[in-house]
């Protein structure tokens, strides 16, 4: 991903603007946006592309919150943090527990959850190879962080429908004894390595656990079942670990796939918060696409298809750039799981302490092609990037910089977007497939 | 970002003076990371962008491709950030792959290590100090030891780029840290993981740091 600044693309906006005159007013791309503190030009649609449907409810929907809703101190700390509520049981229907604060994930596929936050833990029976017990690197961003700990079997249930027995991972960094509860690795690390910073709390990760949802059916799938060194699982003794290739049946897994009925996927429907930012927003997280009234795919929606095993990936055309499969790394997909848009752009960057994420000096609007892999269908999408005022945990234009194009909570609000599952057909087509 | 007060824009120099913490070590090219330093900052840099963006890819050549990593013998191996490329690996095991040697303009050399679950590729100077290492895939799973001396600085920032200390508080899937010595970066999903570590001080002149990938 490039570094290097070039003049700012924005100013030629603004010169083109300013050159229609009072026009500019019903131009889009010009000026507007929300949020920019002292901006007085003209105000953009925070959400340009609006499809959000009304509120849905029934057993197979769960509820979305974002910011301070209930003073919330976990996700609510965290900029574009949805969240929700899970039910584990370490056997069908005893000792379960609702934990809130589970973040919703579309970037990724499998359940964690803090053992601090399970009152019982201990009896959750672990996920085994050979007789060993495995543990799993979880690894986000860069790979160099994320979270370690056991896999273990669960009942997990989701909204009002029936619990699924599926393996997740327990977040517990002094798992094996690979890191200190304060995160400082041992000596002898053998799993996610002396440089990995795991996450050590609720409050410094921003969620008790994390909901992938993901196109993906399990976190890894067929490049784990074969290949030792995946750095993702290792069996482990008290004290040293050994990776393992796991089959997919044991590792971490989207637990909508496992539902009886309602597993062709999920939708996200998030409502548009304020223009200059929201302390708090609700929306729903609706489980199955094409399985009931309530999550039949509205006339107009597209799917567009993702790439197959291993990335889960569709193309963008960004200023003149397309990512796809073949420019891996550099990807675009959709990612409820980050809080901004993430791309490369000339625009100015916020002062520290945030130094990655755009800050220009007025509202811009910029538009992309979406594309299925392959190149169609195809579908240009407007959104707007204006300096985030930080203060509020809900912005809807918040941007910052990225390799590829990373579609992140920003795209989700005011539009409903359906995550198709690998394999899994509906009316939509044959998963994977993103649809909006 | 995320609360860190010794983050800068990209390429401003680093702040000198004694708390830098440790030099690094491959003193020979000292004078061209002081070329370097002089002509940092936000300006110049832009300038640089302009100067070396494209085509750079096209000025590399395969020297010699698809060399077995065991060819090298046991004595040749990857080497460590800041350290000279013929610095042997503490752990040939984890090395194993396929090695591929690129030479790029400048007389950069590219190491490339392919594994069924990673690429990684190591940039060497004209004068064989590694200012550079790159991952696809997964992290090497030894990437302590390639970062040597540097390891603690990365994990350190690493650490704080998780630590919140504003409210509201990023999360981000992507990272973008400037260290005393380094520059980390990259992110993804979990599935397709890259990242880069550089020595901004230790680039070769004219160099152009998007051809670090």
């Amino acid at each position: 991903m490039p570094i290097v600044l070039t003049p700012p693309r924005m100013l030629r906006k603004v010169f083109l603007c300013l050159g229609l005159g009072f026009a500019f007013l019903l131009t889009p791309g010009c000026g507007g946006g929300g949020g920019n503190q002292g901006n007085t030009g003209p105000i953009l649609s925070t959400c340009p592309n609006q499809t959000a449907t009304p509120p849905a409810s029934g057993p197979n929907t769960l509820p979305i919150y974002l910011g301070s809703t209930g003073g919330n101190t976990i996700c609510g700390n965290f900029i574009n943090a949805p969240c929700t509520d899970v039910t584990f049981c370490p056997s069908s229907g005893t000792n379960c527990q609702t934990i809130s604060n589970m973040l919703v994930d579309t970037g990724s596929s499998g359940v964690r959850i803090f053992s601090s936050v399970l009152s019982s833990s201990g009896s959750y029976s672990p996920i085994t190879v050979g007789g060993s017990p495995v543990g799993e690197c979880a690894r986000f961003g860069n790979g160099s962080y994320g979270d370690w700990g056991p896999l273990v079997q669960a009942y997990v249930t989701l909204g009002g429908e029936q619990a699924v027995p599926i393996p997740i991972q327990i977040i517990e960094p002094t798992y094996a004894g690979q890191y200190t509860s304060s995160g400082s690795s041992s000596s002898g690390n053998t799993s996610c390595g002396s440089t990995f910073a795991p996450d050590t709390s609720p409050t410094q990760a921003g969620y008790n656990g994390i909901l992938g949802v993901g196109l993906g059916i399990h976190w890894c799938g067929t490049s784990c079942t074969t290949h030792s060194s995946n750095n993702y699982y290792f069996t482990c003794s008290s004290t040293t670990c050994s990776p393992t290739p796991l089959p997919e049946s044991s590792q971490d897994q989207n637990p909508v796939a496992s539902l009886p009925s309602d597993n062709t996927g999920v939708i996200l429907s998030i409502p548009c918060p304020a223009a200059a930012g929201s302390s708090t927003l609700t929306g729903t997280l609706i489980l199955g696409i094409g399985t009931e009234s309530n999550n039949t795919p509205a006339s107009g929606v597209t799917a567009y298809p993702a790439s197959g095993q291993p990335n889960f990936v569709f193309d963008t055309t960004f200023q003149g750039t397309t990512f796809s499969s073949s420019t891996y790394p550099n990807l675009a997909f959709i990612d409820s799981g980050s809080p901004a848009y993430y791309f490369t752009d000339s625009l100015s960057t916020c002062a520290s302490p945030n130094t990655s994420t755009y800050c220009p000096s007025s509202p811009v609007s910029l538009s992309a092609k979406i594309a299925g892999d392959g190149g169609s269908p195809s579908a240009t999408i407007d959104f707007s990037i204006a300096a985030p005022s930080f203060q509020y945990p809900v912005v809807g234009t918040i941007g910052m910089q990225g390799g590829g194009f990373d579609w992140g909570l920003p795209f989700f609000f005011g539009r409903d977007v359906y995550v198709g599952i690998n394999t899994r057909a509906s009316s939509l087509g044959t998963g994977p497939y993103w649809a909006f | 970002m995320w609360g860190s007060t010794q983050e800068r824009l990209h390429w401003e120099p680093a702040p000198t003076g004694p708390s830098r913490g440790k030099k690094p070590r491959n003193e020979r090219f000292a004078g061209m990371g002081k070329t370097v330093k002089t002509t940092t900052g936000t300006r110049t840099q832009r300038s640089r962008g302009h100067l070396f963006s494209p085509g750079g890819l096209a000025l590399l050549i395969v020297l010699s491709a698809l060399l077995a990593g065991e060819a090298l013998g046991p004595d040749r191996a990857w080497a460590t950030l800041g350290e000279d490329e013929a610095t042997v690996s503490r752990d040939r095991t984890v090395s194993a792959g396929t090695h591929t040697l690129l030479q790029a303009q400048g007389g950069v050399r590219i190491h490339i290590i392919t594994s069924s679950s990673r690429t990684y590729r190591e940039y060497v100077t004209p004068g064989g100090t590694v200012f550079a290492v790159t991952w696809q895939g997964m992290p090497p799973p030894h990437l302590g030891r390639i970062l040597g001396a540097y390891a603690a600085e990365y994990r350190e920032a690493i650490v704080r780029a998780r630590t919140q200390t504003t409210y509201p508080a990023i999360r981000s899937r992507f990272l973008r840290v400037t260290t005393a010595h380094l520059l980390i970066d990259g992110g993804g999903q979990p599935r397709a993981l890259s990242g880069r570590v550089i020595l901004p001080d230790q680039i070769p002149p004219g160099f152009p740091v998007d051809q670090i990938r």
